[in-house]
């Protein structure tokens, strides 16, 4: 499904090149579970936010679902952001002035979904999350563990063929992050294609493949 | 996905209430401002085009020559109507006015004394389209001894009854029945009058309006047939005049009706015209305040970019590209101006009252009256939401979300000269407002206080009438024995006003190329004349009641002696439009017989021997007026007791010349401040952000042991610098600006440097204390908690 082939990312600083990944070979199949695991600064997420096309290679190729994405441009991107990728990040990321509801619909509304239509979809999802009772409220009234499963939601309620999730509990605590990831193995079993950063060995359990990033580079990938 | 903008917006407005407001509120005033003025500009604008055919009508004025200098003349001798309707095919009607009569108007016994009174020919009804109630348009004035009132006037004298062949008395010598009935004359309607009596009861009176062609008295009016040609006719008629009445340079011109209001500058004319000038200066007034409040917007918008920066981040990530991005904010900014627009229109309604004091209009909000303002006042709100929202809209839907969401987004550098640059620009349009404010107020200040060459202060000003006429001498004893008069005097003309003038000068051995070429201002005088105005005789001698050839002699100014250019000139023989000469016995001090607008000219007085004339003029001792006026009450009671009693102080006369400088100044101040409030609403909004964002480099350098005084100066210092900046682009500004208008008047200020020194000054203090509101409260803030919390 993914696959990339001596990918380079870089920074430019003080005229020097500062690497972040260098000579990335990485093959995903559809229906994996992987975690990208590594300390800090090794370069996790930058990887992930290249999968996701949120970020441009400076070398190397890539091809997503056997296209070369140098040849999507904006507008094709920003299609499958809408309908082929979910995300889910460390902070959640919700839009605080959304209550639930409204968070989870957003991406519905762009794509131009009817109101009956969204309504149902919202409903739904809410109810298989059980946070029905919490749809009016704001983000800032709910517990860590509860606004990440709203950000679940909300990045899997447009039904993508992969997840890409940053660190999806590293702001909870362990019960709720245990909690978390259930949901994600599930939707994993139910066929949805999952990337995910952690720091954690016993979170990294849950996917089938572990690769290990060192300084930019693939340690091991097993 | 609109009710989801909606929604979103109003959480924003919400969220960060004082934000909010001072955004909205910034942009209501800007717009209530906007609307002011362009509620006034329209008003300008729509002079005289209620008449139906008024592209059609023109007025006929003359151009004449001032020794070299054009001089243009807005009155015409009474033959070149029905003149100009014989010769030229393409005109087809005309219509001469003798305009601003006043006189007492009498029914049974109701009297007052009417300033309105108009003669007019009788085509005047059909060129013109003020609405006849009563009578017959083309009968109405046709009648000799006929009387066409205005609805008001008919109320005034007739209460209910019906005025249609009721009789009116003119100054108990005539008169005369009412024909018709007008509805009032719209307020933009440059011709203004309550009552019109027929032309030709001049005739009757005794004036010949048949070929006195040297004669420039009346206002004439044409019609011209549909699609003539203005250019070609007016190239036509311009010689006629001079064929009739050859020996001196005149051209006559056509003056498109709907040009008159803003576009005259004629000596002998209408009073109260418009200026095309103030327009232009406060159409741009308006743009600019307009443009200080979309800034004030867009600085705050983008201040509070990075507090939305993530949620642009997740929108686009979950699939939100850039022009719903855009169509979000630009829809939040259009909604925050229908907001503003909304407020705006209360505080108009609030102020309109007000507003119409000051502007001597009677401006409304009506629906009905102003369709084409109300398209403007959508227009404005719609293109302050967008001009204000489209910055934010297109820096912050170009945010790269892995940034925004990484939480790496610093404001960019970009971002922030951008917004120099908006302060920058902002406070130097309050500051050439504010500069200009001052220049304004000093040039006003020069008029009230200038020393004109004669004292206009303590004198009192009224006029003969038929009962006191025959007993002037009686009453002119008995008033100048009150110890509270110092002197008494009578004249053709006040000499705040003197518009009589003529080619009829000439003098001993005056060369034949000189004849006839020069205007000269013209005054007629009793005896105390100079002695009541305190105007000084530079060299000869005044007039003197025990000489007798003294109304023969004459008194002239230095102007005129520049004309005659004589070595001797006391003692030369000259003649003003008489057959026996006189002689030249005294040169007088020059005095401002015109408004400042224009220089002195030259003037010629000429002595009555007695006091003969309509208005008499009393000195009385200073701080003596008020009982005085009681004193003379009485007097004239016993005297005229069969006239009102009307007076008119000279001072304020003179003041009244100056009503257009005197609006405008007051406007000016108005929106200078508003101007100024605006800016620092939006520096206010600014500071509070970057002290925001500094908070906890505050405190860190706090604790390494910066005092307030360090944190004051870091913070003000580089905001203090741009208004600075500003400063320098304003007085370039205001001074182009300033130097145009005073070049309305001869005698003016200097728009000196002092001016923009001090208008810099009060913005900067003002300025310094918006600032300070926030940066005491974050200097002197306990370090450790910003440090904790971050």
């Amino acid at each position: 499904m993914l696959k990339m082939q001596g990918v380079f990312k870089y920074y430019i600083s003080k005229y020097r090149r500062e690497y972040i990944l260098r000579d990335i070979d990485l093959e995903v199949q559809k229906g994996e579970f992987v975690t990208v695991m590594g300390p800090s600064g090794a370069g996790k997420s930058t990887l992930l936010y290249l999968l996701g096309m949120l970020e441009s290679i400076d070398d190397g190729e890539y091809l997503y679902k056997d296209i070369p994405i140098h040849s999507f441009n904006d507008k094709k991107r920003t299609e499958i952001h809408k309908h082929e990728i979910g995300f889910v990040f460390q902070q959640y990321h919700l839009i605080d002035e959304l209550t639930v509801y409204e968070n989870i619909e957003i991406p519905l509304l762009y794509k131009k979904v009817k109101s009956p239509e969204r309504k149902s979809l919202v409903c739904d999802i809410l109810d298989k999350f059980n946070i029905v009772a919490k749809k009016d409220l704001f983000p800032n009234q709910l517990s860590g563990g509860q606004q990440q499963l709203v950000g679940i939601c909300r990045a899997i309620i447009g039904k993508p063929d992969l997840l890409l999730a940053d660190e999806p509990t590293g702001n909870l605590n362990s019960e709720q992050g245990l909690e978390i990831m259930e949901v994600l193995k599930k939707m994993n079993q139910h066929g949805t294609t999952i990337i995910q950063v952690t720091h954690s060995r016993e979170k990294a359990a849950f996917g089938n493949r572990i690769v290990n990033l060192l300084d930019g580079m693939i340690q091991a990938d097993q | 996905m609109l009710f989801n903008i909606i929604k979103t917006a109003f959480r924003h407005l919400y969220k960060r209430k004082t934000f909010s407001l001072i955004n909205i509120m910034g942009l209501a005033i800007g717009m209530s401002c906007c609307i002011l003025i362009l509620l006034w500009v329209s008003d300008e604008l729509s002079y005289d085009r209620f008449h139906n055919d008024y592209q059609n009508i023109y007025r006929v004025a003359e151009e004449q020559k001032q020794g070299d200098d054009p001089f243009p003349v807005g009155v015409t001798p009474a033959p070149l109507g029905p003149g100009l309707v014989e010769n030229f095919p393409e005109i087809q009607q005309s219509v001469r006015i003798q305009y601003n009569i006043s006189g007492l108007i009498k029914y049974n016994e109701t009297v007052f004394r009417e300033k309105y009174i108009i003669l007019a020919d009788a085509s005047f009804l059909d060129v013109f389209n003020f609405p006849l109630l009563k009578g017959d348009k083309y009968q109405a004035l046709a009648e000799p001894a006929s009387f066409v009132i205005t609805e008001s006037i008919a109320r005034k004298y007739f209460g209910e009854e019906d005025p249609i062949g009721k009789t009116l008395n003119f100054e108990g010598t005539m008169d005369l029945t009412v024909t018709g009935v007008l509805a009032d004359p719209p307020a933009n309607s440059h011709l203004y009058f309550d009552m019109i009596a027929p032309f030709n009861i001049l005739e009757t009176l005794g004036y010949d309006i048949e070929t006195s062609w040297g004669s420039n008295s009346y206002i004439t009016y044409v019609k011209v047939a549909e699609n003539v040609s203005f250019e070609a006719l007016n190239e036509k008629i311009g010689s006629f005049l001079s064929e009739h009445d050859p020996g001196y340079y005149v051209r006559l011109h056509l003056q498109p009706l709907k040009d008159i209001h803003l576009k005259s500058n004629y000596t002998a004319d209408w009073s109260g015209h418009g200026s095309q000038l103030y327009v232009k200066i406060f159409s741009i007034i308006a743009v600019f305040i307009l443009l200080i409040a979309c800034i004030n917007f867009m600085n705050l918008s983008t201040a509070q970019s990075p507090l939305r920066a993530r949620e642009i981040g997740i929108r686009k990530v979950v699939g939100a590209n850039r022009s719903l991005l855009i169509q979000q904010f630009l829809g939040e900014s259009l909604i925050i101006a229908i907001m503003a627009l909304c407020i705006a229109v209360v505080i108009v309604e609030i102020l309109l009252p007000y507003y119409n004091d000051f502007t001597g209009k009677s401006l409304n909000l009506k629906l009905t009256d102003n369709l084409g303002a109300y398209a403007g006042i959508v227009l404005i709100a719609l293109i302050s939401g967008i001009v204000a929202g489209s910055y934010p809209a297109l820096v912050l839907s170009g945010f790269k979300p892995v940034k925004v969401l990484k939480g790496g987004l610093g404001s960019s550098k970009g971002g922030v000269l951008f917004r120099k640059i908006l302060v920058v620009f902002q406070f130097t349009l309050s500051i050439a407002l504010i500069s200009s404010t001052l220049i304004i107020f000093k040039q006003i200040n020069l008029i009230r206080t200038i020393d004109l060459g004669y004292n206009k202060d303590q004198i009192v000003k009224i006029n003969q009438n038929s009962s006191l006429r025959p007993q002037f001498e009686a009453f002119k004893a008995e008033l100048l024995s009150n110890p509270r008069v110092k002197s008494l005097t009578t004249a053709s003309a006040k000499p705040t006003n003197i518009v009589s003038s003529g080619y009829g000068l000439s003098w001993a051995d005056m060369p034949d190329s000189e004849e006839r070429r020069h205007l000269v201002h013209t005054l007629n005088v009793g005896p105390g004349f100079f002695e009541t105005f305190d105007i000084k005789i530079k060299e000869g001698r005044a007039f003197s009641s025990e000489i007798s050839t003294d109304t023969l002699n004459y008194i002239c100014n230095s102007e005129v002696l520049k004309i005659m250019d004589l070595a001797e000139p006391l003692g030369t023989g000259m003649s003003y439009y008489r057959e026996e000469e006189g002689e030249l016995i005294g040169i007088v001090e020059d005095f401002h017989f015109k408004s400042l607008r224009s220089r002195i000219e030259p003037l010629i007085i000429s002595y009555a021997g007695e006091n003969v004339h309509d208005q008499v003029f009393i000195r009385v001792q200073p701080g003596d007026m008020q009982p005085f006026m009681a004193d003379l009450q009485i007097l004239w009671e016993k005297y005229s007791d069969d006239y009102p009693f009307e007076y008119l102080f000279l001072d304020e006369y003179y003041n009244r010349l100056y009503n257009a400088e005197y609006r405008m100044s007051s406007l000016f101040n108005l929106f200078a401040i508003l101007a100024i409030l605006i800016s620092c609403l939006g520096l206010f909004g600014l500071v509070s952000y970057t002290t925001a964002c500094r908070t906890r480099e505050i405190g860190i350098r706090k604790v390494m042991g910066a005092s307030v005084g360090n944190i004051l100066m870091l913070l003000s210092s580089r905001f203090l610098l741009l208004v600075v900046f500003s400063n320098i682009l304003a007085g370039a500004l205001s001074w182009y600006f300033m130097t145009k208008w005073l070049d309305n008047f001869a005698y003016r200020v200097n728009a000196g440097i002092m001016n923009f020194i001090y208008s810099g000054l009060i913005a900067l203090g003002v300025a310094l204390l918006t600032l300070s509101w926030h940066t005491i409260k974050a200097a002197a803030a306990n370090p450790i908690k910003s440090i904790r919390y971050e």
